[in-house]
């Protein structure tokens, strides 16, 4: 494992199709630079440093959980979690007309992917992919919210992540992660919500596969009005 | 110049008032896609090509390299929303449906979910003609059965004479047909 | 920067578990979070947390002219920042309402409630006195940060040792620390802040509420009050009407709290008094270092393993092992 910080050059044994450079490198002539402080990964061809973070910078293709915060003209004005609002148009919801505008109120999230970053404007997000449909987009119901770095984000979502099939083995639940550090979630109750919550917050600091089996033992059999 | 007026020649070309149509948004897409590869691969001949002339240097290292600051592709994410024990089932099958689509399984031919199902496309796009000449093809017998079955699952959507005069026979009350006599005109 | 807004499933979430009397922390309606509260090396510095919630108070003196209306009385100023670190809907030099409601309500406990013998600040009637500043200095927020802020600046008080000085006819002496004890402000009494969240229009309390929970509550009341059951501030934000039953169950609340706190504070001051006179060096805020230097990876398969820096917990915090936010790497 290697830590790299800002202005840092970047010497590592790189395959010759090592060639996608991400997150965090710049390539100054023949150099690659770290611009951000991170722990420097690879893999096939990629080369990346992971950065920890609790800022959302919105980075065009990722999925965000946005909070609808008013409607003005054809857009709706969106929270999430970067300096600047972002929009979506009406339009951009599956099933939405001009005529057929989507009901979304103040302070409802919805599930939306960043689809123009263009600097110095508002990003714009879409609940639709490129067929217009929503594929799991769109407003999320019921259920509760809660934020947690971006990084224990992308770890969630990770395809060799135990976390999540973790809980999934004493809960019944439903989650819904959003590389904007916003988690949603939604249980059968308030107290598995309550408990799914403090493991999952929990969970950003374990390590070990049998700490992290006994955290979610612990989080299942510990009672909440107790 | 003949290369590209024969190449049009060839490709069957969609017309893009049916393209914009909603059923058509893959094939679109696909289309675009293509077009895009073949540009892209015409203006990177381009480019070998006046280097070449101009014999300049080797290309550069950075010639290479591509960025990609997007997390997801960089760490070959999962999809963000996922159920656990069946909370929402439709979640769960969006979670099949990517986790297809991240191993490559899911090829852009195959298009499961289809908007309009096969049966309704063949109506609309030039059905009745096909009908029409596999009734052609049918014996008399088999095309008066045919049309007995139509009026029986049709309800008697379709009039006819026949079943007009049923119609009023029934509201007589009589059962049978009255009999038909033929009438001599009279005089007076 | 604005503040995240609140959304409707997190108000509806939380407001149906606090009625049904759980909380997202696992606490009880009427459990304080743990107070941290630790001293620093130099004299007159303290941070304080109570669960997430952190404030750093530092006091510092020096001598000024008195005003002519109070020429034999020492002043004590005190200074707010809310620093972007914190929250970033804050900003740098601007208080904005929430700033400028927690530096009146401190001046209001501090400085009105006369917890501090002002008189012993003059040197010289109308010529020198001591003006003491407090610089409370807001580092997290998570709910109740009047009483976090609070407790930070007395703690900060009574750690504090001013020079010690001797009058000559014409001139004043101050001494370094090296030729004469540093004198301690003369304190009478600790006032210590106590939030409590009012729900379903005051029929319900809950105590300490997190910052998300204050944003569901109909309204919050605080207390300061001392361990000697006197009521030192009152303060309500919301025009919430309340009975005088409630109000007096809220002061109860407090009392009891005061009288927990204030013992704390003399401790972790009796501890650090032992240790200066012992010449021990004093830690100071490097035992705040995070003990977890390192944590995961992004998955299970690419673990890293890190050395853990465990830092030994000092005996002054009253449950030890407290929840430190802490630098991740991975």
């Amino acid at each position: 494992m290697t830590i790299y910080l800002p202005g840092d050059v970047v010497n590592e044994p790189s395959s010759s199709d090592s060639s996608i450079i991400g997150y965090g490198i710049n390539v100054r002539g023949e150099t690659k630079v770290a611009s951000q402080p991170g722990v420097y990964r690879s893999d096939e061809g990629k080369m990346w440093l992971n950065v920890h973070s609790k800022r959302y910078i919105p980075q065009e293709g990722d999925r965000v959980i946005a909070i609808v915060t008013s409607k003005t003209g054809d857009f709706f004005r969106l929270d999430i979690g970067t300096a600047e609002y972002a929009m979506v148009n009406f339009t951009n919801f599956e099933g939405a007309t001009k005529r057929n505008r989507p009901n979304l109120k103040t302070g409802d999230i919805i599930y939306a992917s960043v689809f123009d970053t263009t600097p110095r404007t508002e990003a714009e997000l879409t609940c639709v992919d490129d067929e217009k449909r929503a594929r799991g987009m769109g407003q999320l119901n019921g259920g509760f919210m809660f934020n947690v770095s971006l990084n224990h984000c992308r770890r969630l979502i990770h395809p060799e992540c135990k976390i999540l099939q973790t809980i999934g083995k004493f809960f019944k639940f439903e989650i819904t992660v959003g590389m904007n550090g916003r988690i949603w979630m939604n249980a059968a109750g308030v107290d598995d919500i309550i408990k799914i919550h403090d493991v999952i917050v929990k969970s950003e600091f374990v390590k070990e596969d049998d700490e992290l089996i006994n955290l979610v033992q612990n989080g299942y059999t510990r009672s909440v009005s107790d | 110049m003949t290369s590209t007026s024969s190449e049009r020649v060839v490709v069957k070309e969609l017309s893009s008032s049916l393209l914009d149509m909603k059923f058509m948004l893959s094939r679109k897409k696909k289309i675009e896609a293509k077009k895009a590869k073949s540009r892209d691969a015409q203006l990177e001949e381009k480019i070998r090509e006046s280097e070449a002339s101009s014999s300049s240097i080797a290309v550069t290292a950075e010639a290479k390299l591509e960025y990609c600051n997007d997390y997801s592709k960089l760490e070959n994410l999962l999809f963000g929303r996922m159920s656990f024990n069946g909370f929402n089932k439709d979640v769960e099958l969006l979670m099949e449906y990517y986790e297809k689509l991240r191993n490559g399984e899911l090829t852009d031919d195959e298009d499961e979910g289809m908007d309009v199902n096969d049966q309704e496309m063949a109506q609309t796009m030039g059905g009745g003609k096909l009908a029409a000449l596999s009734k052609k093809a049918q014996t008399k017998r088999e095309r008066a059965q045919q049309q007995e079955q139509n009026q029986e699952s049709s309800g008697g959507r379709r009039f006819n004479f026949k079943d007009i005069r049923k119609r009023y026979s029934e509201q007589n009350g009589e059962g049978e047909e009255p009999e038909r006599k033929f009438m001599r005109p009279n005089d007076d | 920067m604005r503040l995240q807004p609140l959304t409707i499933c997190e108000k509806a979430v939380i407001t149906e578990a606090l009625k049904s009397g759980k909380r997202f922390d696992f606490r009880h309606l009427e459990e304080f979070r743990e107070v941290r509260l630790i001293v620093g090396a130099e004299v007159g510095t303290a941070i304080c947390s109570i669960g997430n919630t952190k404030v750093m108070a530092a006091v510092s003196a020096h001598i000024a002219e008195p005003s002519p209306m109070r020429p034999h009385k020492g002043v004590i100023n005190i200074d707010v920042d809310l620093s972007p670190m914190a929250n970033y809907a804050n900003e740098h030099d601007r208080l904005g309402s929430k700033g400028m409601e927690l530096i009146r309500l401190l001046e209001l406990i501090i400085r009105d409630s006369r917890c501090i013998d002002v008189e012993s600040l003059c040197i010289r009637a109308g010529k020198e006195i001591w003006k003491i500043r407090v610089d409370v200095r807001v580092l997290d927020e998570d709910g109740s940060l009047l009483d976090c802020a609070c407790l930070a600046a007395i703690t900060a008080l009574q750690h504090f040792r001013r020079p010690n000085v001797t009058l000559e006819p014409h001139h004043t002496l101050i001494y370094s620390e090296y030729e004469k004890a540093p004198v301690p402000l003369s304190i009478y009494h600790m006032p210590i802040c106590t939030t409590i969240g009012l729900l379903d229009k005051g029929q319900m309390v809950v105590i300490d509420p997190t910052d998300k929970e204050a944003a569901c509550l109909d309204g919050s009341i605080v207390v300061a009050c001392n361990k000697r059951k006197e009521v030192c501030a009152l303060h309500q934000s919301t025009n919430l009407v309340l009975s005088t039953k409630q109000i007096e169950r809220c002061v109860k609340l407090a009392m009891s709290r005061a009288e927990a706190l204030t013992v704390v504070v003399s401790d972790v001051i009796k501890q650090d008094q032992k240790e200066r006179s012992a010449y021990k060096r004093p830690e100071g805020f490097a035992i705040t270092v995070p003990e977890l230097i390192l944590t995961a990876g992004t998955a299970a398969a690419r673990q890293l393993h890190p050395d853990v820096k465990e830092e030994p917990m000092e005996e002054e915090t009253r449950q030890p092992r407290a929840y430190q936010p802490s630098v991740i790497l991975n």
